[in-house]
């Protein structure tokens, strides 16, 4: 294969021996960080997102099935193609191709708030690489607190191309935020907060030596993080650096295998309250997988394991890591928390394809030990089995699919301080879905679908009283057909029941089943190409028995709620610019509980409430010329309702509301255009749910934006 | 025998079995008769009724009460964290829904608490339920947790703005918005966490 590399200019060899130069630099400096932080083994601070990044980094190389599902597919295709070796191109041309700028500024009002914003879009294009700089601020105004928030950010990005023969990134972020909010009592609270990181990160994917297709990866990040929220400072600053490596080789034809390794480590400082202490956290994972795809089937095993620890400074937490530190002095309420947690995950999938056959098979496993130090949550254990079987198929015209999901997991828990563990939480669910689609008679298509799911949560030992059950059935057959885009028509039958049992008799007296019928018919009719009538029609009944309803103990009462809805929508086009809908809203809905049963097992239900709403809208929408539009809307809605008991009671209430609204786009000039964005809506509203804020307000989002 | 209607028997077949595979697998557990008195929980009739039915559910630990006051599968549940909880808990937020809510509070109900809640402030004067959305501003909330292992106390107290949304015959929490903490009434000067930060450390778990 011929590699074409054209002569470096001046500029371009001085940009590549600077970048170099801080690769080198950076690298040197992360190196000397991560052993510095093994060989001293500082206490180490991080925040929750610091945490979760590094935890997330390890779960990343854990989780990398589908990385080294790629890798392995990469194997396969590299032993397909022959020889693949990576290859630098670079291309011919200035040193900087392309300069643009793109400032923004608009202004947004709603119900919630307002907000003023500013963007300044910066992109470079060099012969080889780009560079990218996103400047931002925004003001926000909350209407119905006292809350104000200002923001202020700016990021980088610059990517080296193909200047070296791997692939060079460079980030870098600075966020500032101020949150100023005004509780009820008078108290003002300062939430602020000013983060800045930067990452150099250096890849070289699918190179081949040997046998081998090979990936690596290294990345260095620094962090620093000043932050005040109700007045506890909560700043740190650190440095991390992780490296990955991922390689595979083809077995045999069609089956390959992968495998990955991957490290971080994080070393500095942390603020939390009035204490301060150095911080640290490492990470590793390890992940071994085989990749097949022959006949008739394609699928996988993979098994991974991870761990990590990290030491930080942390609030003292109680044993469900809730924060207390009522009644202690400020030095107690700061403690040095060391958290490690090893986890192991394997997973097998095969999928069988047989014609219009198919069979998916997935199994897994999770398991996971999680150990704080001093937090009172002690050692958690937990363990998570997953099975998901999946079979469709086709027969003629009819298609038939099955799924069965079956998970199975605990969480175990010693306690700080405790002895032995509390007993294991179980929760268990198991779901069967069925759905068979068939065309009937003419255009008329069939789609029944059946589920019966059950779930139960159960606690080892009693430790608790939430023992529980609930299973859910549902049978729903819909009927379609279409008169040849004239006519179209749907009717749904649906029945559910939902069954909620709690185990425990300190839970039991509310345990019931609802059974729930539906009808709903409805109909799509095409009058004219400037017509359309829509119409749909459903009742619902639901029914609730308490299972333990006879016992003198439990004051519950069986009971039946009924609703009829009518919607009737017409849309109207009179002229191709103006469009405008119509629709009203008939319901009317009933609450009975259940009096007496007599000998025949007859019930009689004595009717408690009857309510009807009515509900008519309107919209317009006229487009006024190219990327002009009118609009408005209005509803009006009457609502009444009937209570039965030792006195009847009547109330009717009603409420509206109408907006008006434009909106335009409009762009100007086509090498350095102008584009101005705005969409007005004056809001005016009525009714008892109607406060001050909503009765009469703007909504708006305005933006003009230039580029050149 | 058509082919068609032979796949329709076997159709049939199949769901037969699966009816009769089902009485074993999906076959819950019998409960125990209840002993106590039975958890008053009000019809769903009214937001009233619902926002009622939280505190019900917190005083007895009752998940069922807390799930059934949620928008149903199938519909959206929202909840907005105050900005004090959105920072200590980051990411957490970012894709609440009803299988969160519902997780967050098994969680808490099965770590061996026991809580005292006053879901609505007095002052508070709820508008009239009409149409098929109402909207709570400012609603404030007060709830003690204590730990039944370490009988440690930890006291929430915020303010809210809730969505409530009629799905079907009853009205459900569809939006629950956490504006801020508010003062705690023993020591003002003491901002107290809302239940956002209860949410991410069960949420989280």
């Amino acid at each position: 294969m011929t590699v074409s590399r054209s002569r470096k200019t001046a500029p371009t060899a001085l940009a590549q021996g600077v970048i170099l130069g801080v690769l080198v630099l950076c690298a040197g400096a992360a190196w000397t960080t991560g052993v510095w932080a093994q060989d001293t083994a500082p206490a180490d601070s991080m925040t929750t997102a610091e945490a979760d990044s590094t935890a997330s980094a390890a779960a990343d190389s854990v989780g990398a099935s589908s990385s080294l599902a790629g890798l392995a597919a990469a194997a396969q295709a590299a032993g397909a193609a022959g020889t693949a070796g990576s290859t630098t191109t670079t291309t011919a041309g200035p040193f900087l191709k392309d300069f643009k700028n793109q400032p923004k500024a608009g202004v947004k009002a709603s119900v919630r708030q307002y907000s003023y914003y500013g963007e300044d879009v910066t992109t470079l294009t060099f012969r080889e690489g780009n560079f990218s700089n996103t400047s931002q601020w925004s003001w926000e105004d909350y209407r119905k607190q006292e809350k104000t928030t200002e923001k202020r950010s700016d990021k980088f990005t610059y990517g080296a191309g193909k200047m070296f023969p791997f692939i060079l990134n460079m980030t870098g972020n600075w966020d500032w935020s101020n949150d100023l909010t005004t509780n009820t009592a008078g108290f003002t609270n300062q939430s602020k907060r000013e983060n800045k990181n930067g990452t150099l990160s250096a890849s070289r994917t699918k190179f081949r030596t040997g046998a081998l297709i090979n990936s690596l990866k290294a990345d260095f990040q620094i962090s620093d993080q000043k932050s005040v929220n109700q007045n506890q400072r909560n700043d740190f600053s650190e440095a991390s650096l992780s490296g990955g490596y991922q390689a595979g080789f083809e077995i045999a034809e069609g089956v390959s295998l992968a495998g990955r390794l991957y490290g971080k480590t994080t070393s500095g400082d942390r603020y939390l309250g009035n204490s301060s202490s150095p911080s640290s956290a490492s990470a590793d994972s390890a992940g071994f997988g085989v990749y097949y795809d022959r006949g008739l089937g394609n699928g996988r095993f993979a098994v991974t394991r991870s761990n990590f620890d990290r030491k930080y400074l942390d609030f003292k937490k109680n044993s469900n890591g809730l924060i207390d530190t009522l009644g202690l002095a400020d030095q107690d309420k700061v403690v040095q928390e060391l958290e490690t947690k090893d986890a192991v995950s394997l997973e097998f999938e095969n999928t069988f394809q047989l014609r219009r056959m198919q069979l998916k098979v997935k199994l897994g496993r999770d398991t996971n030990e999680q150990d704080y130090r001093v937090s009172g949550i002690g050692l958690k254990k937990r363990q998570q089995d997953k099975m998901d079987l999946n079979w469709s198929f086709g027969v003629g015209s009819d298609s038939l699919a099955f799924s069965y999901k079956y998970m199975w997991k605990w969480d175990d828990q010693r306690i700080k301080g405790a002895t032995a563990f509390r007993g294991r939480q179980y929760n268990k669910s198991r779901d069967f879905d069925m759905t068979w689609l068939r065309p009937l008679i003419g255009g008329t298509r069939m789609t029944f679908k059946y589920h019966e799911g059950l779930s139960q949560d159960i606690a080892e030992h009693v430790y608790n009283q939430n023992d529980k059950d609930r299973l859910l059935t549902d049978v729903s057959l819909r009927l379609d057909r279409e008169w040849k885009g004239k006519f179209k028509t749907a009717m749904i039958f649906s029945y559910k029941q939902a069954q909620d049992i709690s185990i425990r008799e300190s839970r039991s007296s509310n345990n019931n089943v609802k059974d729930s019928y539906e009808i709903s018919p409805s109909y799509l009719y095409y009058v004219a190409p400037w017509l359309t009538w829509d119409q749909s029609y459903q009742v619902f009944i639901q029914y609730t028995d308490y299972t333990f309803s006879e016992l003198e103990s439990v004051n519950r009462d069986d009971n039946y709620n009924k609703r009829g809805n009518l919607s009737t929508k017409v849309t109207i086009k009179p002229t191709p610019r103006l469009d405008i809908v119509v629709q009203h809203d008939y319901n009317k809905r009933f609450n009975a509980t259940r009096v007496t049963t007599d000998a025949t097992g007859q019930s009689f239900y004595h009717k408690d409430q009857n309510q009807t709403i009515s509900k008519i809208d309107l919209g317009i929408t006229f487009r006024v010329a190219k990327g002009v539009t009118l609009q408005g809307a209005t509803y009006q809605t009457e609502d009444t309702k009937n209570i039965f008991g030792v006195r009847d009671r009547t109330t009717i209430t009603r409420s509206g509301q109408v907006w008006v609204g434009t909106k335009v786009n409009k762009k100007w000039g086509r090498d350095n255009p102008l584009e101005l964005s705005a969409m007005v809506k004056k809001y005016n509203a009525y009714g008892p749910a109607v406060n001050e804020t909503s009765a009469d307000y703007w909504e708006a989002d305005v933006w003009l934006k230039w580029e050149f | 025998m058509t082919g068609s209607s032979r796949f329709v028997l076997w159709i049939l077949v199949i769901v037969a079995m699966t009816a009769a595979a089902a009485g074993c697998i999906f076959e819950p557990r019998d409960p125990a008769p209840p002993s106590t008195i039975s958890v008053q929980y009000l019809p769903k009739t009214s937001p009233s009724n619902v926002w009622a039915n939280l505190e019900k559910s917190l005083a007895n630990t009752h998940a069922f009460g807390w799930e059934d006051d949620i928008t149903p599968d199938g519909t959206t549940f929202t909840y907005i964290p105050d900005t004090a909880a959105d920072e200590q808990f980051p990411g957490v937020f970012a894709s609440w829904d009803r299988a969160k809510e519902i997780s967050f509070i098994n969680k808490l109900y099965d770590s061996e608490v026991t809580i005292t809640a006053q879901m609505r402030n007095d002052e508070f004067i709820p508008p009239d339920p009409t149409g098929t959305e109402v909207i709570w501003e400012g609603v404030v909330y007060d709830l003690t947790v204590t730990s039944k292992i370490d009988g440690s106390a930890t006291r929430y107290r915020g303010r809210a703005i809730i969505t409530f949304r009629l799905e079907g015959n009853f009205w459900y929490i569809a939006k629950w918005e956490d504006q801020f903490g508010e003062g705690n009434p023993d020591n003002p000067e003491q901002i107290l966490p809302t239940m956002g930060v209860l949410r991410g450390t069960f949420g989280s778990k």
